[in-house]
């Protein structure tokens, strides 16, 4: 039971070798750890496997058309490299991916493509410009069985069949190993400002947020942690062209002036600075604890922080996505209590908490992802047997074993 | 949409021909269910514009007589016609509607207590005095209105409460001529025939009297043909040509006569839009008589609503600037059946009025013609939602340009319920109207 | 176009299965009359028809939970359907199987303004969700053309695109949970009513939409609701080339620009509008792109002139800016009006809706020139160019004998060039029933499997809309047992239909 370096590790080149594996996996029901560079394998249930497949060698450029807003990409292909071309042409990744590895203690610039969407890990801009499943727009992969198949396309727009494309995004790896994605791209904002103002109690910043959110001011993040001197604050980034963000930042600081203190970043500062965000880097993970994701409606999110911190399940914590993301860290001391606890509390909140590091045991037990309702459970087995009937893709993954 | 309708059915009918033609335009796109009253209470394309396309095309392809369920769902039909009005390939669902009816009223033998009751409102509605004794016969059935259901029982509750109005003297054959100015008569911009109508002349005097004062007062020489009355759409709501025609036929000679003589009508103005929508369809109604056909386009070329003539005139400013808010309520013959759509509110407001709008305001109210009469339950759903959205606005006065509306309205809408042409006569220095004086108008 | 063979058996049963089914939503609620019915044949398209066996309108999430079983445990069919303005025949009836309507399932159950989600049920039209919020300044994004009448659960169940979701995306982007049930009349919750409720799990809910009624049917959404753009400006561009449009597509979108929405149309289009706007268009304009640009004042000013510069640049010989809401409206009247006026030009038409790379459009559109005198029929277009989603306009004569056919297969030739161009069958209408034979020309067989395979781990029975979106129906048993070769066809023997 382990998905380290001591697996045996193949990594293939071609879809075709992946076929090949897979179908050879199937003939033999072997089950696979399968991964891009294994660079956040720390995420999700640790799979009962003892060979790895990984797919960080299909890492070639298929295209990438600036003027269609389209890239298709080997999954290998790491992050860096992509963004690095798309910014040649003043395009992004609109999903703002994180890499985690300051989390996991991996290397950041071997994340690939293939993770992002595998993990559907999407960044703080989700508020503004959606998740990484909105600009996925074609897949091409292998099942359980060693079949290729594609799903989507590169077009905007696209009813053609079942958007399996959506369906592998977030999978994990546990329907397909998949080979190429295409994504949609977006310009890259030109001009991107940050205001930092001081934080107030979780009530009144929450309700901050909303008034803002319901602004149409291109904000593009807002979130609430505690900065290096130990001050908490509000985090709010504008961004779109150089007179919008100038407009835009002149309402913003009419309806924050009351908060005073304001302090405002351009550019580079605050990209820099959401990169952090990013990164979770303000929580200040110490290896001994638990990480932890939990998303819910940002109306119940204070009395749900509340809560989880005078229950001891919160050690520190950090908000992002306007208050429906609370990013925490929990004392490794009685992980199991503390993690039953802190379930229990984030369902009766009707949130889901998913956890982003922790002990194998701890994850083995009660899983990294939160449970879903037998309905869903059914469906999700059902669904993963029509891509992996003998379930030899990352079993046990997304799912814990009763 | 493709039909089969059998060759020999178009070639017998040009009106089935027309049907057909009118069916060939619709794609079936569904756009007309989102402004149609009867699929907003029913949820069910049988209940639909589209829907009952497609059940005339039926009774048009198989023949013969119509099956009861098509009858009852083009019988819930309001021909209310927002659903032409909305319809982006241009159906002419008011001509089909009217010749399926016509073909029900002649294929179908109805139940007779259904025929009992449409016949009764055939002849009482044009017939204003026939209107009023029904009135007060109404009033003596009133309290046994617990013993009835359905039709019976809707007419009995339509039945006023306050007094009727003594019969207008201005409801008489004659002409007014403009008022004078400083003392000394004033030669007319125009001369224009007042259709006096039917169920306006019994229920509601004052609007007649208001338009002729307004008109008077913009210099507008108004005469009431002798020989006008009802225009005819009652009867025709109900597929009923035979006795439609008749009133239509007197209404097209008798303003022709004042058109053909020494001094010329510039228009005919018609203050309640359900009967204006009517007249402007006379061409269509008698384009295939030929006898008929040319004098009845000639007068439907006339026809302009009040509002509609206002503006081509050009409205004084007003002497008394309200500023009151009125919440407009536009009639669907008004809004749907003339796209009328803005003048009114365009004339409200250089009135001094501030206008408001009522929210889902394509819907019809349910009052219909005689639709209130004949389909009670859905006419008391719409009406329930028409009040609702009327009062949502917080408006100190309602106004309309359809009598129906009013009497289907007012009892219950909580404001003063007022003709647009009372306001528009007040504003520029009429009497207040009597739906206003004295009442304590909601807060500023 | 060919059906799956009713099953008689079924349909014999038509009265007792009314009688069930009333029990379960009402006598008022099942309709099985034959006039009544008829209304019901057909969708948005009305070549296809055929008279559904019981039309059933549930009035709660329960009634459509206790159809779904009652029909499942008879082994009958379900068609689910809204408003019925599918323009792929997605909403066709089938003669052995009960039309499950939505229509009476239209309430806007709960706005949050702060989390900016609104829970609706599935057959509230598309229009009525941002009526309900804007008073808060706020819409619901997504604007499909039938958007007045159109449910939000059909808008879901076709992925539904409209003007402007070049700027804001799909239906997809903006659900963030449904509730819906399954065949078995079991009920799931996918997402929920806040942002990222579906982080951890498979994305069921991204494969349920746009899966034209096949998997399940949705009885509650949860969806984004964005604040409404302080302004929008909308930018007329004619230029003397169709090439010089499409080019200036790409340009737009290369300088940075995203446009809330970026239409085409080609001079007929034009000439037919002109008739009902009572305008005319500059005699040397061969193809016309109105570019919409939304966002605060001064941004909407600056992508102004951006935009202008690029189309002037590609060639524009005029261009014509709105400044007020009143010019906004006139100038998107000739758009809103396109398909009306070519409507007028000939007795029927048929529209369909492939999608492809921005950068083929001038290709594609000169083969469809050569296809228009290969079939003899006319044609126009007028298409939402931001998005490379053509709506070719083929005019045909259904009464005329063999006419519909030729225009169906000029549409089949249209899709195929899309296709080949590196597009799709369709952006925004769907496969239905209509493109459901070309699915073989975009996808292997083992693509077509995979998808078949999704469809089994929901309905195994294949009784929820079968005959739709696959030329072949479900063999659920045989994909599950056996395993073959890679690219070898794996059931040569399955009738296609």
């Amino acid at each position: 039971m382990t998905d380290t370096q001591t697996a045996a590790s193949m990594r293939p080149a071609t879809t075709q070798d992946v076929a090949d594996i897979l179908m050879d996996a199937a003939h033999n029901r072997t089950p696979l750890v399968v991964r891009g560079n294994g660079t956040r394998a720390g995420l999700g249930n640790p799979v009962a496997a003892t060979q790895v497949l990984e797919l960080g060698g299909l890492d070639q450029i298929d295209f990438y058309d600036p003027d269609d807003l389209v890239i298709r990409a080997g999954v290998g292909v790491t992050l860096e490299s992509v963004e690095q071309i798309l910014a040649q042409k003043g395009q992004y990744l609109p999903f703002e991916p994180p890499r985690y590895a300051g989390l996991y203690g991996t290397d950041g610039a071997r994340c690939t493509l293939g993770g992002a969407v595998s993990t559907a890990l999407s960044g703080p801009r989700r508020i503004l410009t959606g998740a990484v499943r909105d600009f996925v727009l074609g897949v091409e992969g292998v099942n359980g069985q060693g079949d290729v198949f594609k799903a989507g396309g590169r077009t905007m727009k696209n009813v053609t069949g079942y958007d399996i494309s959506k369906l592998v995004t977030g999978a994990n790896g546990t329907l397909a190993a998949l080979t190429s994605v295409t994504i949609k791209v977006l310009p890259a904002p030109r001009a991107e400002v940050t205001l930092v103002l001081p934080a107030a109690t979780l009530a009144e910043d929450v309700a901050l947020f909303g008034q803002m959110r319901a602004l149409p001011l291109g904000i593009g993040g807002l979130a609430r942690r505690v900065n290096a001197a130990g001050a908490c604050e509000l985090l709010v980034r504008v961004e779109g062209t150089v007179p919008g963000v100038a407009g835009n930042q002149q309402v913003l600081a009419g309806l924050l002036a009351p908060r005073g203190g304001m302090v405002v970043l351009e550019q580079e500062a605050s990209h820099a600075l959401w990169a952090g965000v990013r990164e979770l880097e303000c929580l200040n993970a110490r290896p001994d604890e638990l990480v932890w994701r939990v998303n819910l409606p940002a109306t119940t999110m204070p009395a749900f922080v509340e809560q989880a911190r005078s229950a001891g399940c919160i050690n520190r914590f950090f908000v992002d996505w306007a208050g429906g993301v609370v990013f925490s860290t929990m004392r490794g001391v009685q992980p199991e209590v503390d993690t039953l606890r802190y379930r229990k509390m984030a369902e009766q909140a009707g949130a889901r908490a998913t956890i982003l590091r922790a002990p194998q045991d701890v994850l083995v037990r009660f899983g990294a992802f939160p449970p879903v309702s037998a309905g869903v459970a059914t469906l999700g087995a059902r669904t993963r047997a029509a891509f992996d009937p003998a379930g030899i893709l990352n079993p046990g993954r997304m799912t814990v074993q009763a | 949409m493709l039909s089969h309708i059998p060759q020999a059915a178009l070639d017998a009918d040009p009106n089935v021909q027309l049907a057909k033609d009118i069916i060939g335009n619709c794609v079936h796109c569904g756009v007309c269910l989102s402004r149609c009253p009867t699929y907003a209470v029913k949820h069910e394309e049988n209940d639909s514009p589209r829907g009952r396309i497609f059940l005339m095309k039926d009774m048009y392809e198989k023949g013969g007589v119509p099956d009861a369920r098509t009858v009852e769902h083009l019988d819930r039909c309001l021909t209310c016609l927002a659903c032409e009005a909305i319809c982006p390939s241009g159906v002419e669902y008011s001509k089909l509607i009217a010749h399926g009816r016509e073909y029900v009223e002649e294929h179908y033998k109805r139940p007779l207590f259904q025929r009992a009751v449409r016949e009764l409102l055939v002849r009482l509605i044009p017939n204003a005095r026939l209107f009023r004794l029904a009135i007060f016969g109404g009033r003596l059935g009133r309290p046994f209105r617990s013993l009835f259901s359905g039709t019976l029982r809707a007419m009995l509750d339509m039945v006023p409460t306050t007094p009727l109005p003594a019969p207008s003297p201005v409801d008489r054959p004659q002409t007014f001529l403009p008022a004078p100015e400083g003392g000394r008569a004033v030669k007319p911009r125009k001369r224009v025939a007042l259709l006096n109508g039917c169920v306006q002349t019994v229920l509601d005097t004052a609007i007649n009297e208001a338009t002729i004062r307004l008109l008077q007062r913009h210099g507008v020489e108004v005469v009431v043909a002798a020989g006008s009355g009802c225009c005819g759409a009652p009867a025709e709501h109900m597929g009923d040509e035979a006795q439609a025609l008749p009133l239509v036929k007197a209404n097209i000679d008798a303003w022709l006569r004042e058109a053909d003589g020494p001094d010329g009508l510039d228009a005919i103005v018609i203050n309640t839009s359900g009967c204006g929508t009517s007249i402007k369809a006379y061409g269509h109604a008698l384009r295939l008589d030929p006898a008929w056909a040319d004098k009845a386009a000639r007068v439907s070329a006339m026809a302009r609503d009040i509002t509609e003539f206002m503006v081509e005139i050009g409205l004084q400013k007003p002497t008394i600037p309200t500023g009151l808010r009125v919440v407009y309520h536009s009639a669907c013959s008004m809004q749907h059946g003339q796209r009328i759509v803005n003048q009114p509110k365009d004339l409200l407001r250089a009135a001094g009025f501030s206008v408001l709008d009522v929210p889902e305001g394509y819907l019809c109210c349910g009052s219909a013609g005689t639709y209130n009469l004949l389909q009670p339950d859905i006419a008391n759903e719409l009406k329930a939602r028409k009040l609702k959205n009327i009062r949502s606005v917080q408006a100190q006065i309602a106004a309309s340009g359809n009598i129906g509306c009013m009497t289907q309205l007012a009892g219950e809408v909580g404001l003063p319920f007022v003709h647009t042409v009372e306001l528009l006569d007040w504003a520029t220095g009429g009497p207040e109207p009597a739906a206003i004086q004295g009442q304590k108008l909601a807060a500023e | 176009m060919q059906m799956p063979e009713p099953n008689q058996a079924i349909i014999s049963q038509r009265d007792a299965l009314a009688q069930g089914l009333r029990q379960i939503v009402g006598k008022d609620w099942v309709i099985s009359d034959d006039a009544q019915r008829r209304p019901y044949q057909c969708d948005g398209i009305t070549a296809y028809m055929a008279m559904p066996l019981l039309v059933v309108l549930p009035g709660c999430a329960a009634e459509v939970q206790a159809v779904l079983r009652f029909c499942n445990e008879r082994g009958v069919k379900i068609v689910p359907r809204g408003s019925g303005t599918s323009l792929s025949g997605g909403a066709l009836p089938l003669e052995d199987g009960v039309l499950l309507v939505t229509s009476r399932l239209c309430n806007v159950l709960e706005v949050d303004a702060h989390n900016r989600v609104a829970r609706v049920q599935p057959g509230v039209p598309n229009i009525k969700i941002t009526e309900a919020v804007s008073h808060l300044g706020l819409c619901y994004m997504p604007d499909p053309s039938s958007q007045l009448i159109s449910t939000i659960g059909g808008n879901v169940a076709e992925n539904a695109g409209g003007v402007h979701c070049l700027k804001y995306g799909v239906t997809a982007n903006h659900i963030l949970g449904i509730q819906a049930v399954l065949m078995t009349g079991e009920m799931v919750e996918l997402g929920g009513a806040y942002l990222g409720a579906a982080e951890g799990e498979l994305d069921l809910m991204g494969v349920l939409t746009g899966s034209e009624g096949l998997l399940a049917v949705v009885t509650e959404i949860a969806v984004r609701l964005e604040p409404v753009p302080e302004v929008a400006r909308v930018i007329s561009m004619s230029f003397p080339s169709v090439e010089e449009a499409c080019a200036c597509v790409g340009a737009i979108i290369g300088v940075g620009v995203i446009p809330a929405g970026l239409e085409f149309m080609d001079r007929k289009v034009l000439d037919a509008v002109s008739v009902l706007i009572k305008e005319k268009f500059d005699d040397r304009t061969a193809a016309l792109l109105l570019c919409e640009l939304d966002g605060t004042a001064v941004e909407v000013d600056a992508l102004v002139g951006v935009v202008s510069d690029v189309a002037r640049a590609q060639g524009a010989i005029e261009l014509k800016v709105s400044t007020t809401e009143e010019e906004r409206q006139r100038i998107w009247s000739s758009r809103k009006l396109a398909f009306s006026a070519i409507g007028k030009l000939c007795p029927d038409y048929y529209c369909t809706d492939g999608t492809i790379p921005r950068n083929k459009l001038p290709e594609v559109l000169n083969k469809m020139a050569d296809m228009s005198k290969k079939y003899g029929l006319d044609y126009a277009n007028c298409f939402h160019a931001g998005d490379g989603n053509l709506h070719p306009i083929i005019m045909y004569d259904a009464a005329k004998p063999g006419d519909l056919e030729k225009a169906e297969e000029f549409g089949a030739d249209v899709l195929i060039a899309c296709v080949d161009a590196g597009g799709v069958l369709s952006g925004e209408h769907g496969i239905g029933v209509e493109k459901r034979d070309l699915m073989t020309h975009q996808f292997t067989e083992i693509d077509l499997q995979q998808q078949q395979m999704v469809k089994c781990a929901f309905d195994p029975k294949d009784l929820l809309n079968p005959g739709k979106m696959f030329p072949t129906l479900c063999r659920c048993a045989e994909f599950g047992r056996m395993h073959v070769h890679n690219g070898n066809l794996r059931f040569a023997d399955i009738p296609r239909f």
